[in-house]
């Protein structure tokens, strides 16, 4: 079995979209999934380390 | 640190970067400015498969297992060209990049990101499938209930095809280009010191 094929089998792109609704707020799980992608970049880009940061050892 | 490098509204900025060197700043190391660059690599993947796209046509890209590749490349590179853009513009917002002199550089980038929607919308349109008719017939609804249906027919494949493949890259390169020229010329907005307790 190749990865593309368990990739299939985990994500169904075939079919119907999946919804996710609250209230009055609709959205599909495809959006839903990108905008936790782009919260988690975010956040990461904020609390990662970069290389090119000096380290802080608490005198400055 | 003093009562003036408190102020939140501190409008000064990098200096002009010459040419032939990076931006570089302390305040830079983060990953933070990285997100603007990230946005532009996938930008250039997207233009790069839609000039291969374009010259090898439909049937390849709908047929061939090569045009299956580069059609997908053409579109997840244009979904990060958006994750990165958006997340770009989130990092922006919440430092006020357009204090000091970044005023004309936030509308461009904000001028850039708004163009970008249509040009990938128009690349939904020229699939050549049934997919791209049915979201031209409901693309057509909405303009007409905005009363943009009379300047653009997203029923009119030529139409589309050049302003997917012409007119709106080139805002979009342009506006980039600006953009960037923008940033090295006027420099980059200073993070905003923390307030004191």
């Amino acid at each position: 079995m190749t990865v593309a094929t368990l990739l299939c089998a985990l994500i169904e792109l075939g079919g119907s979209g999946h919804y996710v609704s609250w209230g009055r707020l609709s959205i599909s799980l495809a959006n839903l999934t990108v905008v936790g992608v782009m919260v988690a970049v975010f956040v990461l880009a904020i609390f990662l380390p970069h290389p090119r940061r000096p380290h802080r050892d608490g005198k400055g | 640190m003093g009562a003036a490098s408190l102020d939140r509204n501190d409008a000064r900025a990098t200096p002009a970067v010459p040419p032939d060197r990076p931006v570089e700043a302390g305040f830079t190391a983060s990953w933070v400015y990285v997100l603007g660059v990230l946005s532009m690599g996938a930008f250039i993947v997207v233009l790069a498969s839609g000039a291969v796209l374009a010259l090898e046509g439909p049937t390849w890209w709908h047929r061939s297992g090569a045009g299956r590749f580069v059609n997908g490349l053409h579109l997840w590179s244009t979904e990060l060209f958006f994750l990165f853009m958006v997340v770009h513009l989130w990092a922006k917002y919440f430092t006020a990049a357009w204090r000091g002199r970044g005023g004309a550089t936030w509308v461009t980038g904000v001028i850039a990101f708004l163009v970008s929607i249509p040009t990938a919308f128009t690349g939904y349109l020229v699939q050549q499938n049934l997919d791209a008719e049915w979201i031209a017939i409901e693309a057509k609804d909405g303009l007409n209930a905005t009363g943009l249906g009379a300047f653009f027919n997203p029923l009119d494949f030529g139409q589309m095809l050049i302003w997917h493949v012409l007119m709106l890259p080139l805002a979009v390169v342009l506006l980039i280009w600006l953009h960037l020229r923008l940033v090295r010329r006027r420099g980059l907005a200073r993070p905003m010191p923390r307030q004191r307790e």
